[in-house]
């Protein structure tokens, strides 16, 4: 226990105050807008979490025992829950999501940038809880660690062994020596994102704050609006066009965008990953407009490309934000934006999902395996950008997409007990999984999660915070062999 | 790209012989009741059959004979060959029979049969009895068939994933057949045969007619499923006891053989421990008993004990790929649904005549689940997959992890096509999983194993879907690859 709270101690003092920290732009908005209750609540959380920061942080030793990447595991998972939980309190607090279930929910689907809702009139909120539930997206698309490491360098949590189990994707580029260095980087290029993208929206006609709350959906690829139709409501292709290009460009590795400036264009065109993300994002998008104009869907080539585009590049980056109700869309686009459900976005970028990485080392084994069969003394090694993927790694990457697949059969199972149709049931899970938002049936772009009951709401809950952080960092803890270490 | 064209000659031979001899039994069974035009659709395919095997024989004699062995190569070409041959051939008759049956009906419906699907899209209560019998026949035909594929020739093509460890009953041996190979093929034509008897003389007494006792005892054997005639003269009603029968034809058949040859050689032990049965085993309580909480619970069925009965049963029909339906399904819950399509997908043991993922597959899958967290907890421990205390080879659980994904990249490719059909998306979904894994039966539009809801696209893409998942996958596929139609020489890079 005493190590325990040496380990852990100085941590919790950093995530309680980069959580204070977080609250403050709401605080401010709440403030603008003179809204008091919920004044009250944000300031009531904000010094719940800053004065205990405040205190660990000025009397904890630092940590005399080092952090193994084991600890990492419960760290990071512990984290996400426990910040779910403490924000969704200003929304219970304020009564503007009466209950608390519901309010976790949100906020999970907001840290994991799900973009799921319980909320049935969204319009009805007050601004402040709002721009929090988006805040909530731009905070997790990135990481809260990753933030903590690059607000807080200083303060000796040791940044890349955590932050491994909070990054997306099977490994992790190291740009710079330090990590806190890294994240830094990270967070200066998010930062860029958002601010030209919150200046072309307000460019297309949106209101500052309408941009802002889409900004923050668009480049964490949460996903939520503050209107009820959502991007329908402001029927602008231009603002679509802005929003798609941004979905494109944030689903992509971030750290590409460090190899533009040597390299330009041809630092995305290079990396195999990316090569098959604009390729799947290209055929699939062409495939539904193609479906949608020969089933008169739309009657405009523009509209349906319009649309395809949009859908696919928010589905595949995991982001969720819709202008049609694709669940009316004929069988072969909803089955081809499934697959953009299951592809997911790419390595290091802020969606989620399986990431296409992994789909390009399973194509591979898949071809080597082929040539195997026919020539089975062939020596045959992947590799992926010119370097050699070894076995371990593509033994990893397998048993990730294995347990991707049994966690979103067990979620179904689960979510079953419910009640719902298969599809609704099934496109629950998945979409919560894969931090996109919408599914189809009961679950689709025009309805929201409230139909379920509290105890799928919670078990959706973990599954958007397990898929948040790539399944095993958060499912390791129910393994025994994981609580008894050293015994083998 | 050279192939053994001598080999592939010997094949043609085989498919033409053996289709025109089995033929010659509906030839007899129409003669018989007198359907003229059915007797005459199979009366002039025999001649021609037997003409077209004699000719392939005789240039199979007059091939120059190059190659002493076969290699992997001229092996997948044959059974793709072949198969796709014996399926044209026996979807001849559905076409020339004259009952207004298109050759794209009989090209499904022996697909379907051969396959073990047990799927139609025909109304069966009107299809000629003679026809009926070809189809449980193709049925019958396609499980023994593979059957002695999967044990005899998959083995000695590296599509071994079945077989996790090692035994004596397939040997290990890759490249040529070894002697053993007639001994194991006796031995499962025998067990086959034994089994078929078996399911027969049960269904007898059941109030069946005599020729449906066949016809479903051939079905159900190969795990085709049950051939519906409900509600026409001369069918049966389904009582409790067929429905005993049948689950218990289909665990028989879906059970790893391995088992019945180990008791058969009084090695009990063995045969009572073999882990994939244990495991089977395992997966059917579990989701049985899981079905029936909460067909209870749900109010589904009043009692417990009929709760139970009818979730084994429809445990076993899904789990063993038959996919026969005891009505009301529909109307169980979703979780009912899930379990039974997860059920599906398993699929049974390896060495049987179910089909779907197998069962060995789904326990290295869940082996390599566990051992990837192990790995994060202990980055640098080396441990392999032990099943039954035994390593399993890493080659080998390599290769059972591609089929795993390749399985699922088939599922997606089958759902993308086969959502051109603009049907909803459950029919769309379970119609592909009924198709890959050979049940036949989905949920949605796809309750009654009845094809009929799809276009002729639809048809053509869920037959090569059928055969894709019949044959793992592995000989359909190699038939598209690069490497499959590149020189033999090694290139020097």
């Amino acid at each position: 226990m005493r190590i325990a709270l040496k380990k852990y101690s100085r941590i919790a003092g950093v995530l309680l105050l980069v959580t204070g920290i977080c609250i403050i732009p709401s605080f401010v908005v709440a403030m603008i807008y003179r809204e008091q209750t919920c004044i009250q609540w944000f300031g009531g959380t904000m010094a719940f979490c800053l004065i205990p920061a405040a205190l660990i942080l000025r009397f904890a030793p630092p940590p005399s025992v080092r952090i193994k990447p084991r600890d990492g595991y419960l760290i990071v998972s512990l984290t996400w829950i426990i910040i779910s939980l403490i924000s969704a309190v200003p929304l219970t607090g304020s009564g503007a999501i009466p209950s608390f279930v519901d309010a976790f929910f949100e906020m999970c689907s907001g840290y994991s940038t799900t973009g799921s809702t319980i909320l049935t009139d969204i319009e009805a909120l007050p601004k402040s809880m709002l721009f929090w539930r988006s805040f909530t997206h731009w905070v997790g698309g990135m990481g809260i660690i990753v933030l903590g490491a690059a607000i807080l360098p200083s303060l000796g949590i040791e940044g890349q062994v955590i932050a491994s189990a909070e990054t997306p994707g099977p490994t992790m580029d190291k740009l710079t020596a330090h990590y806190s260095d890294t994240a830094k980087r990270l967070y200066e290029l998010y930062f860029a994102f958002t601010v030209i993208e919150t200046v072309l929206l307000v460019f297309g006609g949106m209101g500052l704050f309408d941009a802002l709350v889409h900004t923050f959906g668009t480049v964490g690829t949460g996903g939520y609006s503050d209107y009820n139709n959502g991007v329908a409501h402001f029927q602008s292709p231009y603002i679509q066009w802005v929003l798609i290009l941004f979905m494109a460009m944030c689903g992509t590795n971030f750290n590409l965008y460090f190899g533009v400036p040597k390299k330009g264009l041809k630092a995305f065109l290079e990396d195999e990953e990316c090569r098959l993300y604009l390729l799947i994002m290209l055929g699939c998008s062409l495939g539904i407009a193609a479906d949608l104009l020969l089933r008169g869907v739309f009657s405009s080539l523009f509209e349906s490309l319009t649309a395809a585009f949009f859908h696919v590049s928010s589905i595949m980056t995991t982001t969720g934000y819709s202008t049609e109700n694709y669940d009316l869309w004929p069988t072969f686009s909803k089955m081809l934006l499934l697959v953009v459900f299951f592809t997911g976005a790419s390595s290091s970028s802020t969606g989620g999902g399986p990431k296409i990485i992994r789909i390009v080392v399973a194509i591979k084994l898949i071809r080597r395996n082929v040539a195997l069969k026919m020539h089975p003394h062939r020596f045959y090694n992947i590799k992926v950008n010119g370097r050699i993927v070894s076995q371990e790694v593509a033994t990893s990457i397998c048993n990730f997409l294995f347990f991707y697949v049994f966690v979103l059969i067990a979620g179904t199972l689960i979510i079953s007990l419910n009640g719902f149709d298969l599809m609704t049931t099934f496109s629950a899970a998945l979409t919560c999984l894969g931090n996109v938002g919408p599914g189809f049936a009961l679950v689709g772009p025009v309805c929201n999660f409230s139909i379920f009951n509290p105890f799928s709401k919670i078990v959706l809950s973990f599954l958007m915070i397990a898929g948040r952080l790539e399944l095993f960092t958060f499912f390791m803890l129910f393994f025994r062999r994981y609580w008894n270490p050293n015994r083998y | 790209m050279s192939l053994n064209r001598r080999q592939i000659l010997k094949i043609l031979m085989i498919a033409f012989l053996f289709a025109g001899t089995a033929m010659l039994i509906p030839l007899l069974f129409a003669l018989n009741i007198e359907d003229h035009r059915c007797a005459a659709a199979f009366g002039v395919l025999v001649p021609i059959l037997f003409a077209a095997g004699l000719g392939c024989g005789y240039a199979h004699r007059k091939a120059p004979t190059r190659k002493k062995h076969i290699k992997p190569k001229d092996a997948y070409l044959s059974i793709a060959l072949g198969w796709l041959l014996v399926l044209f051939v026996c979807s001849l008759p559905y076409a020339l029979s004259r009952h207004g049956y298109t050759l794209m009906d009989g090209w499904f419906e022996s697909a379907a049969a051969w396959t073990t699907t047990g799927a139609t899209v025909l109304d069966l209560r009107s299809l000629p009895r003679t026809l009926l019998l070809w189809k449980a026949m193709n049925s019958w035909f396609g499980g023994m068939v593979l059957t002695t594929l999967t044990l005899t020739l998959f083995p000695r093509l590296g599509i071994a994933e079945q077989q996790i460890t090692d035994n004596d009953f397939t040997g290990t041996t890759t490249g040529k057949l070894s002697p053993k190979l007639s001994s194991t093929l006796k031995i499962s034509f025998a067990l086959y045969g034994v089994l078929t008897l078996i399911s027969l003389f049960l269904l007898l007494p059941s109030g069946m007619r005599p020729f449906y006792a066949v016809l479903n005892a051939m079905t159900c054997v190969s795990t085709a499923g049950l051939i519906d005639i409900t509600g026409t003269s001369g069918a049966f009603l389904i009582t409790p006891y067929i429905k005993f029968v049948l689950a218990v034809v289909a665990l028989l058949s879906s059970v790893n053989f391995l088992t019945y040859y180990y008791t058969y050689r009084r090695k009990f032990r063995l045969a009572r421990e073999y882990y994939e049965v244990r495991f089977y085993f395992r997966i059917l309580l579990a989701a049985s008993l899981s079905m029936t909480l909460v067909l209870y619970v749900t109010g589904t069925y009043r009692t417990l004990p009929q709760a139970f009965g009818n979730a084994l049963v429809q445990t076993l029909s899904f789990s063993s790929t038959s996919g026969f339906v005891m009505g009301g399904i529909s109307h169980w819950p979703v979780f009912c649904e899930v379990v039974l399509l997860v059920c599906a997908l398993i699929g049974g043991c390896s060495f049987s005549t179910a089909s779907g993922m197998k069962v060995s597959r789904a326990m290295v899958f869940l082996k390599l689940m566990t051992r990837g967290v192990d790995k994060r907890i202990h980055p640098h421990s080396t441990r392999a997959v032990n099943i039954n205390g035994k390593a399993v080879p890493a080659k080998r659980a390599s290769s059972i992890t591609v089929f795993i994904m390749l399985y699922i990249l088939v599922f997606i490719l089958g759902c993308i096509l086969m959502g051109i059909e603009n049907q909803d998306m459950e029919t769309t979904f379970t119609c592909v999983i009924a198709s890959l894994t050979n049940t036949g039966t989905g949920f949605g539009k796809m309750a009654s194993a009845n094809y009929s809801i799809f276009s002729g696209f639809g048809r053509f893409i869920s037959t090569l879907i059928m055969m894709t998942g019949r044959l793992e996958i592995y000989p359909m596929l190699l038939l598209l690859s690069k490497t499959f139609w590149a020189s033999d020489h090694a290139r020097l890079a």
